[in-house]
């Protein structure tokens, strides 16, 4: 009777200790449930609110190096400048011009290649893309091209330009390949954050021609190693009131960039074998090429 | 699932491959850092630029790359999460462990806050360090709480 009794306690106290393992396994789940998941829905929120507060300031909220405004309007105003006004200028104050070289052809998509290796830091590109832009615009279209400004802390600090960063160009009668190497905001003093990459071969041909910003080659015929003008020139203007300076004769914009085009121009007509020929029999684009010939040896 | 006082028998595999993981991308993002940021293996256009991210003024934490700095949080939490160290009941070394993956996931929020709101760019090989720290940061949690219900 005595041993049935306590057999029965025994069960009793089995039951209850397994009934007191399930409570506590229930338990520990619930709470993992309710820890594990507020933690989940805590990061989920947290990076969801950044992302809405990213898209609410907007991509053009400036900060990223990249370019700040469309300079296809711009590249527009400068292509509608009548030829003539361009041509009185012939070389007008351009310093330095293209040179002659005989590196292998460069070409892609079957047609001349013209490169340009650049940063939007720098400010001798900030001048040098201004006549660049208006001399491709003689051979072609730019359907994206954006706007920006050299880096702060440089000489010329924030002269307003083009900036060839994931630009796109068509032409029939060269291809034009525009490399920004680097951005315009300061990793620390004179360090920028990368942007484009160069090729080896790119590389190679800025190692060539002297490793600085600007390099333009000219389907491996004709070379510029440096800006054409001083950048000082378009001080205090905004891209706007650059373009419009460019129509303007007689100005000092019009008379370094016009002419720094007409040089680049004559350049990629010596490329191109003379095409379009309403561009390269311009007499001042002639002149300009047979300068750059000569000077060239 | 134990309640019994043992620790979960997934945690210590599943902690260590999660921090092993997380020691191996850091060890990469740090090697690029100090060679050529420019060759990282990832895309470098639009939101999507790990150069971009990698080579900014906030991928460094005073003088010491924020990638050190992971190399330094996931060889804590290897040693950590070692299977011996989990299998210690040590109070320590449980807290320990929860504070490590905690401050792991508080930094790779400001971290992911300065590239959505700062750089307007993430960095793919930054982002998987993120998504390891944040597994990490659940695993520990999960395991801890069914230590600490005995």
């Amino acid at each position: 009777m005595t041993s049935t009794a306590t057999a029965r306690d025994q069960r009793r106290r089995q039951l209850q200790l397994e009934a007191a393992a399930r409570a506590r396994a229930v338990r520990v789940r619930r709470r993992r449930r309710r820890l594990v998941g507020g933690a989940v829905a805590v990061v989920v929120v947290a990076v969801a609110a950044m992302i809405g507060v990213a898209a609410v300031r907007g991509s053009g909220s400036g900060g990223s190096g990249t370019p700040t405004g469309d300079g296809v309007p711009i590249a527009k105003m400068l292509a509608d400048t009548p030829q003539q006004t361009i041509s009185a200028i012939g070389l007008g104050s351009a310093q330095f011009l293209p040179f002659a070289v005989h590196d292998a052809p460069l070409t892609s998509d079957g047609k001349p290649e013209v490169l340009y290796l650049g940063a939007d830091y720098c400010p001798f590109c900030a001048a040098e893309r201004w006549p660049l832009v208006l001399a491709l615009s003689r051979f072609g279209t730019f359907t994206n091209l954006g706007l920006t400004t050299s880096g702060e802390g440089e000489v010329f600090a924030g002269t307003h330009t083009f900036s060839f960063h994931d630009s796109a160009y068509r032409s029939d009668y060269i291809s034009f390949v525009g490399r920004e190497l680097y951005d315009n905001v300061p990793i620390s003093r004179g360090r920028f954050h990368p942007l484009d990459k160069a090729t080896d071969a790119e590389s190679a041909l800025l190692a060539k021609y002297g490793n600085a910003f600007p390099i333009v080659d000219f389907g491996g015929r004709y070379v510029q190693n440096k800006a054409s003008y001083s950048p000082g020139i378009l001080k205090g203007m905004s891209a706007n009131d650059i373009a419009m300076a460019v129509g303007i004769p007689q100005s000092p914009v019009a008379e370094a960039i016009g002419g720094s085009a007409n040089a680049l121009t004559a350049a990629i007509c010596g490329v191109t074998g003379g095409k379009p020929a309403a561009v390269c029999t311009d007499p001042a684009i002639v002149a300009a090429l047979s300068k750059i010939n000569a000077s060239s040896g | 699932m134990s309640v019994d006082g043992a620790v979960p028998r997934w945690a210590a595999p599943v902690t260590l491959a999660l921090s092993v993981a997380g020691l191996a991308v850091s060890s990469y993002l740090t090697y690029v850092h100090y060679t050529e940021p420019a060759a990282l293996s990832c895309p470098d256009t639009g939101v999507v630029n790990c150069t971009k991210v990698t080579t900014s003024a906030q991928s460094m934490i005073g003088p010491v790359p924020v990638a050190v700095l992971g190399i330094v949080f996931f060889a804590g939490v290897v040693v950590l999460c070692l299977p011996w160290m989990w299998r210690m009941q040590s109070q320590l070394i449980r807290w320990s462990r929860l504070a490590a993956v905690s401050a792991g996931m508080v930094s790779v929020l400001y971290l992911v806050g300065v590239e959505v709101l700062s750089l307007h760019a993430i960095c793919l090989w930054c982002s998987a360090v993120h998504v390891l720290a944040f597994a990490m940061f659940l695993a520990v949690l999960a395991a801890s709480t069914e230590e600490a219900v005995r």
